[in-house]
């Protein structure tokens, strides 16, 4: 405490002259913020972005406003920091938005949903559409201001023991499943859909507690050698088509900067999604071309039987529209989630589905 | 001159009052920024979109510096004609520019890679080139003997193929057709037995009118329904094979850039990357709504189609010749193209399981 109070009034003293010596002013930074994820440090791309978001804010303030990030579990247990955030004991967070739906189902919207909109429908939403104004209202009782982080998506479908080909081997599957509308999906399916903590679903697969498992995509996988574990790896990522990370902040925190800072925070985390998204595209080229290489013969990379994805959707349908009526919040999130799916829909169609389907090829 | 002076004034006065909470920037820096650039651009104020760009980037970067950098951005015209804020650029008479690099290829091949080439990376893997590749280093080594120092802007992409009086159900449709289509997609048209002209933007709705042309290619609904060109032609073609991931540039004139204390330098940088966000979601739901538009209010007049497979296949034969051999203009494209089809490659792999498989699985 008193050691920021000294560093403080000595960066008060430096007066005038700090604009023009942005040297100085590195050394004694004005403001000084806390940031703890909900990644524990070993999941370097994920970790990353929080550190990232650090360093540009540190870059373009001169030095005049520094982050510390700390991976989940080091000042904190990864899933506390939304609630240490609200109430101030921290300044940031970083996560993604399906850790927070039983405190507000709506909350599950701004990080993505089972057949939903990809990353770049999701960005369109918050920045041209009604998306990030949805998010600030739903977190404004939480006392916290949300800004969207990079994309991690879209993702695969899975690693499975067995094949899938029809909707009935879902029948019995013990699976673990991060989104919990999916997990509504899995059980609907006749599976049994479980939250297994990332470090332990190596083991979990390994010992045959569960079937089957998500995580995020190539790079991440095998980072906790999941293609060491089962055969199958499924896509497409159905489940999460367009997760989206989050940088969040105290209300009360954000309020107090200076609008220099707080513009230069919100662009910040705006810069970060296209670095990270773009690094999550080159990482999962390089960890899939490796895969097919390396573990060729001991990987099969195959897609989910169109039929299988007909199910899914039916079902996740369902699932969906039954969440959406749980809060007043959630219907209005829902119903504007869905307009602006089936806005941009026809558009994805002719443009990026088309470049997909004729021209990269 | 004096209305700005007395606005700064009345700004400098509310910030005082919160001068205890905002003591990193005092009242006199703001109302003297101490750096002031400007920036021309290849675009008319009527082309909202791309303009919009070069002003977001300065509004960026205004406000993450407190009004510490300002740039003023003026349309292609207004102090230069369009296509000379390269060279002013480079010369240094402005410090910025923002265009698109197919129209500068005269000068360096090798600046098309940057912006696209038929049958090339979508505008996502571009930008993971340019950020997670070697891009990046390649675009500033490219720009470098033009003293300038190149930064993505915003993806115009993915474009339509165009417009066109006449169907195309073979690639023998191209003989004779009369095109407007820049830059290699372009010298393909050519290849196919078409003739491909450059008409400017502004004159291509009179030009398709008075059957000038046959087809022309512009941006995507949004852009092309502002020139009216949907009353001019009936079939409008997709995919936009020889534009798959247009991204356009801005160019800092490199003393300027360097004489630049860090941490503006860095909020420049970064600014352009929040910017490639905010332009990009525009684009994306901007054309969005007008092709919507365009489905109802145009239902039975104009006709959405397609390209047919065979004949995306011939003119991704006639693109590789093509880009090829405008690869081995120079040894900065050669490099530039060599680079380019080994991320192509690399990214390819991913992007059929996870984008491919969304956009004919999960979205459809």
């Amino acid at each position: 405490m008193s050691a920021t109070r000294r560093r403080f009034l000595a960066a008060t003293a430096a007066g005038g002259a700090m604009a023009l010596a942005p040297t100085r002013v590195t050394a004694q930074p004005k403001i000084r913020w806390r940031m703890s994820t909900t990644w524990t440090a070993a999941l370097d791309q994920l970790q990353r972005s929080a550190q990232l978001l650090a360093k540009l804010v540190d870059e373009m303030s001169a030095g005049r406003f520094q982050i510390e990030v700390f991976p989940g579990g080091q000042i904190m247990q990864p899933l506390d920091c939304f609630d240490a955030a609200s109430r101030g004991t921290i300044e940031a967070f970083m996560g993604t938005a399906t850790y927070w739906s039983e405190k507000e189902p709506a909350i599950e919207w701004f990080a993505t949903i089972p057949f939903g909109m990809n990353p770049d429908g999701m960005m369109a939403w918050f920045y041209q559409g009604e998306g990030l104004k949805l998010w600030e209202e739903t977190y404004a009782p939480f006392n916290l201001v949300p800004r969207p982080g990079p994309a991690f998506a879209p993702q695969m479908g899975g690693w499975f023991r067995k094949k899938i080909n029809t909707i009935a081997d879902f029948k019995g599957l013990k699976m673990r499943v991060g989104n919990s509308l999916a997990r509504n999906v899995i059980a609907k399916a006749g599976g049994t859909a479980v939250l297994t903590p990332a470090s332990d679903i190596y083991a979990a697969l390994e010992r045959g507690v569960i079937d089957t498992a998500e995580w995020v995509g190539p790079h991440d996988d095998m980072q906790l050698g999941l293609h060491n574990t089962a055969r199958y790896y499924y896509y497409p990522g159905w489940h999460e088509p367009g997760t989206m990370s989050e940088f969040t902040f105290n209300k009360k925190a954000y309020e107090a900067l200076s609008p220099e800072f707080r513009q230069l925070l919100d662009h910040a985390a705006a810069a970060v999604q296209m670095y990270g998204l773009t690094d999550f595209h080159t990482r999962n080229a390089v960890a899939i071309a490796r895969l097919k290489t390396e573990f060729k013969g001991k990987v099969e990379l195959l897609q989910f039987p169109p039929a299988v994805l007909r199910d899914l959707r039916k079902i996740a349908t369902d699932v969906i529209k039954t969440q959406s009526e749980k809060t007043p919040m959630t219907r209005k999130v829902h119903a504007s989630y869905t307009k602006f799916q089936a806005t941009v829909g026809p558009w994805d169609h002719v443009a990026d589905g088309a470049y997909h389907q004729f021209v990269a090829p | 001159m004096i209305t700005d002076r007395r606005r700064f004034l009345t700004r400098a006065t509310v910030a005082a009052g919160a001068a205890a909470v905002a003591a990193a920037h005092a009242p006199s820096v703001i109302a003297q920024p101490k750096v002031q650039w400007r920036m021309s651009t290849t675009w008319t104020s009527g082309m909202d979109m791309l303009q919009g760009a070069a002003e977001r980037l300065a509004s960026v970067v205004g406000a993450m510096t407190g009004g510490r950098f300002r740039i003023e951005v003026v349309p292609g015209g207004q102090i230069m004609p369009l296509f000379a804020c390269f060279d002013a650029t480079s010369q240094g008479t402005i410090e910025a520019f923002m265009g698109s690099g197919q129209y500068w290829a005269d000068k360096e091949p090798a600046l098309e890679w940057f912006t696209t080439i038929p049958f090339g990376m979508n505008h996502e893997s571009m930008a993971a080139w340019y950020y997670h590749g070697d891009g990046h280093t390649l675009a500033d080594e490219a720009y470098a003997p033009f003293n300038l120092v190149p930064r993505p802007a915003m993806p115009n992409a993915p474009q339509m193929a165009g417009w066109f009086r006449k169907k195309i159900n073979t690639i023998g449709d191209f003989n004779g057709l009369k095109m407007r289509i820049p830059g290699l997609g372009g010298k393909v048209v050519t290849r196919a037995g078409g003739a491909a002209v450059l008409t400017p933007g502004s004159e291509i709705y009179a030009a398709l009118e008075r059957g000038v042309i046959d087809a022309s290619e512009w941006i995507g609904p949004h852009d092309d329904m502002k020139l009216g060109l949907h009353k001019t032609a009936r079939y409008y073609y997709y995919p936009g094979w020889h534009e798959p991931g247009t991204t356009l540039y801005f160019g800092f004139n490199k003393k300027a850039y360097e004489a630049l204390p860090v941490d503006l330098r860095r909020t420049l940088d970064h600014g352009t990357a929040a910017t490639q966000v905010y332009a990009g979601t525009e684009y994306t739901t901007k054309q969005a709504l007008a092709l919507a538009r365009l489905k109802a209010e145009f239902k039975g007049k104009v006709d959405l189609l397609p390209l047919p497979v065979p004949v995306l296949r011939e003119l991704k034969k006639l693109a590789a010749d093509v880009v090829q051999q405008e690869s081995e203009k120079t040894p900065m494209s050669r490099k530039v193209h060599a680079s380019f089809t080994k991320f192509q490659a690399l990214v390819g792999g991913w992007d059929r399981v996870a984008e491919s498989a969304y956009h004919l699985l999960v979205a459809s």
